[in-house]
């Protein structure tokens, strides 16, 4: 994989897999959005603070018997606090884990450029949303915004943009939509217990 | 003490009663009043619930959890780290309930709900199917249809303490539904922006002990079940006795074999003879039936008699009777062998006068039908059958003498007289059933209510 240097702090940085479209700088915080022709900067931002978390840039394991490596993280600020998404590749491909009051998932299906119903921002809990061939049940809906994300990320998100996150459940695996101005992210994933994920030391 | 204050102007709060309903079923409905704008708020607004939070949080105390306690059940470890106490909003009276939360070392999070003596242990679920907005009565629960009104209620945040997920509110609503599915209790939660759906099952108090309060009451806990067990064991043997009462009385009351053809052979010696006497005019009636052979002494029987309506009806009016049982060979010895009729009328007119008692054994009362109006309106009663037990000392053959006075003319044959031999006493027994099943009730209250420990525990 190509290796660059940071156009802030000139630090080598390195992109090691090819899902990613975010770089941020381990050593200034500096996001580069990942394009053909390199590492386009977009800004630096405040790295984020030590929060205790399962995993760490580079973590390395199993999850449900599947070999993973954590890439890159995405940190959203809500009303109760944050929650974290990891940029995993998770038996060669890319997926999304969460951790989020104690529970986590894993996403591994995400689609892109799905039709979905107009008024998709103003959906409430308990409310049924189509979206494709699917019937979701919307869990909770909410408001946060992007504190930021280390290492590589497989979508660009500019820190302090406002996203509306819809939870669902559809077919026995949680749903999650986000929603910003530039997108609309889907993933379909399902709920992972603790002992199934195993951290290489 | 803080003074309530009015979220709409500010003003006093009094915490006083809308009265609703009239006569019996008048209710008094707690309600706080602004005394300065005349605002008032029940069980069905947000602010009542902070008005009377003193109330829902009276027996904080009555709980085997506590925030801090660490243990292991099942193989897990947890912490009780927050504790979150509902009050069903339809209930103005308390009806509250405690959802604590347990948290893992791995930060998973658990809840254990604690209603009325039980505790029952959830955890998150996601369905394989949920409509929460299919057809208005139901919602649908993996191919099952739940009623929203057998199963749905809401739910008031009356008290929050400790950790929690998310910030709860005092007075906030969830619609809540809860039903059973699978072996597993399910329960939907619904708030404002969130649905919660949760699997749970009942988990017994050993368990919850042994986890996390065995040096606390592991030895309560013990001498309450022993207890309990021993009050049941004795409800067992006091039901048992029941039972075998109950078997006894039904065995004696099928026990008796009537004696045939009490009547068959009836002589009527007075038919309806009108007597003037001072408290009024009746119709006098005598007859002899019989002789019958009572072939058991000192043995019980009992001798019914009745009016039978198939014969005469029997309305508004009134009928004594006087039974004798004369035995043969005494009412022979005063009338002769043939028993002719003027002598056996001469010795009936004057039995009452024979200086040596004829009968063996004399049964009266009466038969009467009643009507009129009182405040309830109006009422019909009507008594028209006995019976009595009696022994004989002697067996052999027996007449049955039958007296009546009639306030009207009737017929002698409206009057069934039957003997009934082998006959079982069991009314002893019924006292037996009765105060077996007071000290069953006592015990079985006890096997249920009984309680060293310093909180309520209905299932173990």
């Amino acid at each position: 994989m190509p290796s660059y240097n940071c156009s802030s702090c000139g630090a080598p940085v390195e992109i090691t897999n090819r899902f990613s479209k975010v770089l941020v700088c381990p050593y200034c915080g500096t996001h580069h959005r990942v394009t053909v022709d390199g590492l386009d900067p977009s800004g630096k931002h405040p790295a984020l603070a030590e929060f205790p978390s399962l995993l760490s840039i580079g973590s390395r394991g199993t999850i449900q018997g599947k070999p993973f490596v954590a890439r890159g993280r995405l940190r959203y600020r809500y009303e109760d606090g944050f929650y974290d998404e990891w940029f995993l590749i998770c038996d060669n491909e890319p997926a999304w884990f969460t951790e989020d009051e104690g529970s986590y998932t894993l996403y591994t299906e995400m689609i892109e450029n799905l039709s979905v119903p107009d008024n998709l921002d103003a959906v409430r809990a308990g409310q049924n949303i189509l979206i494709g061939e699917r019937k979701i049940m919307v869990k909770e809906r909410g408001a946060a915004t992007v504190e930021g994300g280390e290492g590589e990320l497989l979508h660009y998100v500019e820190p302090g943009a406002a996203i509306t996150y819809i939870d669902g459940i559809w077919s026995g695996k949680r749903v999650s939509i986000e929603l910003s101005e530039e997108e609309i992210e889907f993933f379909i994933g399902q709920p992972v217990l603790r002992k199934d994920i195993i951290i290489e030391a | 003490m803080k003074a309530l204050k009015c979220s709409a102007c500010g003003g006093d709060i009094v915490k006083t009663h809308r009265v609703e309903g009239s006569g019996e079923d008048e209710e008094y409905i707690p309600i706080a009043r602004c005394l300065s704008c005349g605002k008032e708020y029940d069980q069905y607004t947000r602010e009542y619930y902070e008005y009377f939070s003193d109330i829902f949080v009276a027996d904080m105390e009555n709980t085997v959890f506590r925030l801090g306690l660490k243990g292991e059940l099942r193989g897990e470890e947890y912490e009780i780290i927050g504790r979150i106490r509902y009050q069903e909003e339809e209930e103005y009276e308390v009806a509250t309930w405690d959802e604590w939360l347990a948290v893992t070392p791995d930060g998973v999070n658990h809840w254990f709900v604690e209603e009325e003596g039980r505790i029952y242990s959830y955890e998150e679920y996601l369905p394989e199917s949920i409509d929460l907005e299919s057809e208005s009565g139901y919602l649908d629960f993996e191919g099952k249809r739940v009623s929203r009104e057998e199963t749905g209620y809401v739910a008031r945040i009356v008290h929050a303490e400790g950790e929690l997920p998310w910030k709860p509110e005092i007075g906030e609503p969830a619609q809540i539904y809860e039903f059973k599915k699978d072996g597993y209790n399910f329960s939907i939660e619904q708030y404002e922006d969130e649905v919660s759906i949760t699997r749970g099952e009942h988990i017994s108090h050993k368990e919850i002990i042994e986890a996390f309060r065995s040096e606390d009451y592991l030895e309560s806990y013990q001498n309450t079940v022993r207890m309990r067990k021993r009050y049941r064991w004795k409800a067992l043997i006091y039901m048992s006795g029941i039972l075998f009462s109950l078997a006894y009385i039904i065995w004696a009351i099928s026990a008796g074999k009537m004696v045939p053809d009490v009547q068959k052979e009836k002589r009527v010696v007075t038919d309806n003879v009108l007597k003037q006497e001072e408290g009024g005019r009746a119709y006098l009636s005598r007859a002899l039936c019989g002789p019958v052979e009572l072939d058991r002494a000192d043995a019980l029987y009992t001798i019914h008699v009745g009016v039978d309506e198939r014969v005469q009806d029997f309305h508004l009016e009134w009928q004594s009777y006087r039974i004798m049982l004369i035995k043969e060979e005494r009412l022979k010895a005063v009338t002769g062998t043939a028993i002719p009729p003027a002598k056996l009328q001469e010795t009936l007119v004057d039995i009452d006068a024979l200086e040596d008692p004829l009968e063996s054994f004399v049964f009266s009362g009466d038969f009467w039908d009643e009507e009129g109006y009182d405040s309830d309106g109006y009422w019909h009663e009507s008594d028209t059958a006995d019976e009595k037990d009696f022994v004989l000392d002697d067996t052999g053959r027996y007449f049955v003498y039958l007296e009546l006075y009639s306030q009207n003319r009737r017929n002698i044959d409206s009057v069934t007289v039957a003997v009934e031999k082998d006959v079982k006493s069991y009314r002893y027994f019924i006292i037996i059933v009765i105060i077996f099943f007071i000290l069953y009730a006592l015990n079985r209250n006890k096997s249920k209510t009984y309680n060293e420990l310093p909180f309520e525990m209905s299932a173990y």
